[in-house]
């Protein structure tokens, strides 16, 4: 039963770096832009979380009491800047300048990954497990709860964080105004130019948005699931491959992502979690790793094949100028 | 009284000038045709006034103000929407969902109390889509349109979308409604229809803007026409004081005849022999049920119906594209006294068809190739010394596409969306030329000359207006988008041609070029189905017509001996009710 629990609490913790990477990615593709640069957006994010953390850090007198709103508050406005900026400079390119969607995307991972690993590894990291651990749990009592509390609400902020901002990207998608016009966008951006709706603004909008959003989720892995360990923070870009697939397996639609996010996150740590209760078979670990690209692939398939209804929106990864030919 | 102006408009796309100092004005409450032909600028011109490009100098003047219309929401605010010929509407939204896009909730407040006739009292005005449905509805009965809110579009027909975008348009409440080529792909019932609607917003005192090269349509619908040719203004003319000859001549600028020649020969011999049809489509309905007719060689067999009535489907079936058929489809390939080559046979087909003695020399004697080495074969066949006896009789039933291709059966469709399929936009027209023939050339390296020689022959022949040969496909306008696919079909010397639709969207000139192509290549000995959509060309052109109805066949008719109406009674004739 213990297992179960760490277990499962440990799957949310993870689910939620997920949860943002997708629901930014979401909020991207529904306007047509296939943001490939999620990977590098997330370590941005990661990037500013960590400043963030630090300028707080270096703001206190040495050993005084972390305060625990400002623990989570400053790294996140920072990683939200982070994530925007990565956001804005996406689509100054596809949008302004305009370039192919998958080059810029894939550039700016590139760029977003050696930028952020280059100077998160220049920073310095005193006190920093400690802030990771005063972030730890949003409700402190949650072992009052039992077992309940121990999976639910022995979480940080940015797990509720995550959740909220998912449905509220559901509801706006759905069933406002907004959402029917960015939809319309990612859609068929010539439709929506000729029913007087700003495409290039909403794509800019949408993508900055989702750049935040995604920033948000590199900060969380870095500054909690870690701890400040930066050294051995590496791998925060395959959070950010593995939220592309999510948008594929949740169908475009933020709620789902909540599940896939829980399931993927169950498939990733639990190589690592079962390990050594495996004993000897150590190649198992393997298998179990290699699971969530698996089931990624399997449910791409099956998508395809089966659900007509749920397709990627039909001017996804296509640039609109009005002027084409 | 004059309500919109065009000054001095000149636009460039790269090295085409699209309009150049083109200058004339729009009555308030007329409805006026733009007739030019294809690549005549008339689309661009109305591109402007409707917010899509921006013009490179002159003014466009509305109400005697000179106005900039930056965006198609500028123009919306002026009163001006446009109904594109390739629609603007989100496939995966509802009718209604389409209707309020990009309006806020200020913008429809005003168009309910528009629609209400009186400013409305209540304080919070809900602006849900079901509310704006009522009131699209409201509008709607008015104009006398149907209107399902809740229909999503891609289970519309391609007539039930253009509604929609006038109906987009109208609860805007534009004053001006530009339609581009609203006929294209239109049935006769349909156009009507259209037209009836076009004259009940005449009569509501909005202006309409049609977008044409149908000389009929403007005769039918317009008070006066604007003539434009080659990105020019030519005149302006009030519709009841010009013929369609004259029209013609302005448009073209020169005389053309409107006859279509139809070359009288006797047709040459079965060419292609099909039994027992029977079509299953991608869903496993039925398509085509139980299809028996012959074609010859020196014929032009025309296919009509309604559309969706199979005419796809039979094309498929005979180029080996669709999978699930049954029945035989037999072609005759005019073999007899040709000389064999390697081209289909290779070596040991044609020694084991000489076993057979199926071939002759020159002078009548039998071939025997016992005892020849292969470089021996080889010389004779590539002297063209071996002879075919009789035709070749080969079943299609089960051959591959390609196979078929290469047998010279060769299908030319031209789509809705002719970049879709066929050719590639982003590439040359000499690539486009290669993508047909690349398989050919001997070696890995792609011989450009043949192609560029018949993409020159091409542009020069069919007069397809191109900056140069490596203009992307996608710069040139629709209709020297088609002149090229269809001519490409031609050009490769087919023995049975199959075309449909090859002059969807065509200007005159292009048309008549294509009849005449066509008229050429039946001449030449070419067996060939056309499906068309016009009546008049059917029967101008053809030899013979095949009426499909609902799959199967109505009554295959002499083109000489018939008359449009009977066509059309077999078009809508269910095949069990004329049976009764």
């Amino acid at each position: 039963m213990n297992y179960v629990v760490s277990f499962l609490s440990l799957a949310i913790k993870f689910a939620t770096v997920f949860l943002f990477g997708a629901t930014g990615e979401i909020i991207n593709q529904k306007s047509g832009h296939l943001n490939m640069g999620t990977p590098g957006i997330m370590y941005l994010g990661a990037l500013g979380g960590i400043i963030g953390e630090r300028i707080y850090l270096d703001s206190i007198p040495a050993g005084a009491p972390l305060n625990p709103f400002m623990i989570v508050f400053l790294p996140l406005i920072f990683s939200i800047l982070f994530g925007a900026i990565g956001g804005a400079v996406f689509s100054f390119f596809t949008v302004t300048l305009h370039c192919n969607q998958n080059v810029t995307g894939l550039t700016l991972t590139t760029f977003g990954v050696g930028l952020a690993c280059f100077f998160i590894g220049t920073m310095d990291t005193s006190r920093m497990p400690e802030a990771g651990l005063a972030m730890q749990h949003a409700f402190p009592n949650y072992a009052a709860a039992g077992w309940f509390g121990e999976i639910f609400f022995s979480q940080s902020w940015f797990t509720y964080l995550g959740v909220v901002v998912a449905i509220v990207a559901a509801i706006i998608l759905k069933y406002t105004r907004v959402g029917l016009n960015l939809r319309a966008v990612g859609e068929n951006a010539s439709a929506a130019d000729s029913a007087g709706i700003n495409v290039n603004r909403y794509r800019y909008i949408s993508t900055i948005i989702g750049g935040a959003i995604t920033g948000i989720g590199g900060a969380f892995y870095e500054l909690d699931n870690v701890k400040g360990m930066f050294n051995v923070a590496d791998g925060v870009d395959a959070f950010g491959w593995l939220a592309l697939c999510i948008v594929i397996f949740s169908m475009w639609k933020p709620l789902i992502a909540i599940g896939a996010s829980f399931l993927f996150a169950c498939l990733s740590i639990a190589p690592t979690f079962f390990a050594p209760y495996l004993g000897g078979a150590g190649y198992v670990s393997y298998i179990l790793k290699l699971t969530p690209y698996l089931a990624t692939v399997i449910i791409l398939i099956i998508v395809s094949i089966y659900d007509k209804k749920n397709q990627p929106p039909a001017n996804l990864g296509v640039s609109y100028f009005r002027e084409d030919r | 009284m004059e309500y919109i102006r065009f000054e001095n408009i000149t636009k460039i796309f790269g090295e085409t000038i699209a309009n150049s100092n083109v200058s004339f004005s729009i009555n308030k409450g007329e409805v006026l045709s733009i007739l030019g032909e294809n690549g005549s600028g008339k689309t661009t011109l109305l591109n402007v006034l409707g917010g899509i490009y921006q013009q490179d100098s002159g003014k466009v003047y509305v109400n005697g103000e000179e106005v900039v219309i930056h965006s198609p929401k500028d123009a919306y605010d002026h009163g001006i929407g446009m109904v594109h010929q390739h629609y603007k509407l989100v496939e995966a939204f509802s009718a209604i969902e389409n209707v309020v896009l990009g309006l806020s909730k200020q913008a429809l407040k005003k168009i309910y109390e528009r629609i209400d006739g009186e400013p409305t009292k209540k304080r919070f005005v809900r602006c849900s889509i079901s509310q704006s449905a009522q009131y699209a509805k409201k509008m709607c009965d008015h104009y006398g349109f149907a209107f399902d809110p809740n229909k999503k579009i891609y289970d519309m027909s391609v007539s039930e979308k253009q509604t929609l975008e006038i109906i987009k348009a109208l609860f805007r409440g534009v004053d001006t409604l530009i339609l581009d080529e609203p006929t294209a792909v239109l049935t006769i019932q349909e156009i009507k229809h259209l037209f009836t609607v076009v004259k009940n917003m005449k009569k509501d005192g909005k202006t309409v803007i049609i977008i044409t090269h149908k000389l009929n349509e403007v005769k039918e619908i317009s008070d006066r026409v604007v003539v434009m040719r080659k990105g020019e203004y030519i005149d302006t003319v009030n519709t009841k004081d010009v013929d369609e000859e004259t029209l013609a001549e302005m448009m073209v600028g020169k005389k053309i005849d409107l006859d279509i020649h139809r070359s009288d020969i006797p047709p040459s011999g079965e060419r292609l022999i099909v039994e027992h049809l029977t079509v299953n489509d991608r869903e496993g309905n039925v398509a085509l049920k139980d299809i028996n007719f012959t074609l010859f060689g020196s014929e032009i067999l025309g296919i009509a119906g309604v559309s969706n009535s199979g005419q796809r489907e039979l094309l498929e079936a005979i180029s080996g594209l669709a999978k699930d058929r049954e029945g035989n489809i037999t072609f005759i390939n005019p073999k007899e006294g040709k000389p064999v080559t390697f081209f289909h046979k290779d070596i040991k087909q044609i020694k084991a068809l000489a076993e057979q003695g199926k071939f002759h020399y020159e002078d009548g004697s039998p071939v025997s190739l016992k005892g020849k080495t292969i470089k021996e074969i080889t010389k004779l066949v590539n002297e063209g010394k071996i002879l075919f006896y009789e035709n070749e009789i080969i079943d299609l039933t089960n051959k591959e596409p390609l196979e078929i291709r290469n047998l010279g059966i060769k299908l030319s469709f031209v789509p809705e969306d002719r970049l879709g399929m066929g050719l590639v936009g982003n590439m040359n027209l000499v690539d486009n030329m290669l993508l047909r023939s690349y398989r050919k050339g001997k070696g890995r390296i792609l011989k450009k000359e043949k192609s560029k020689e018949l993409a020159e022959r091409i542009v020069e022949e069919l007069d397809v207006k191109t900056p140069n040969l490596s203009a992307r496909v996608a710069e040139l306008s629709g209709g020297n988008i088609q002149k090229l696919l269809v001519g490409r079909e031609i050009s490769s010397r087919p023995k049975i041609l199959m075309v449909a639709y090859p002059v969807r969207g065509l200007d005159i000139n292009s048309s008549y070029l294509i009849y005449k192509l066509l008229d050429e290549q039946k001449q030449k000995g070419t067996a060939i189905i056309y499906v068309g959509e016009d009546l008049d060309v059917l029967l101008a052109l053809t030899d013979r017509i095949l009426v499909l109805s609902g799959g199967e066949i109505a009554g295959i008719v002499d083109s000489r001996k018939t008359t449009k109406e009977k066509i059309g009674m077999l078009m809508s004739a269910k095949k069990g009710e004329s049976d009764a």
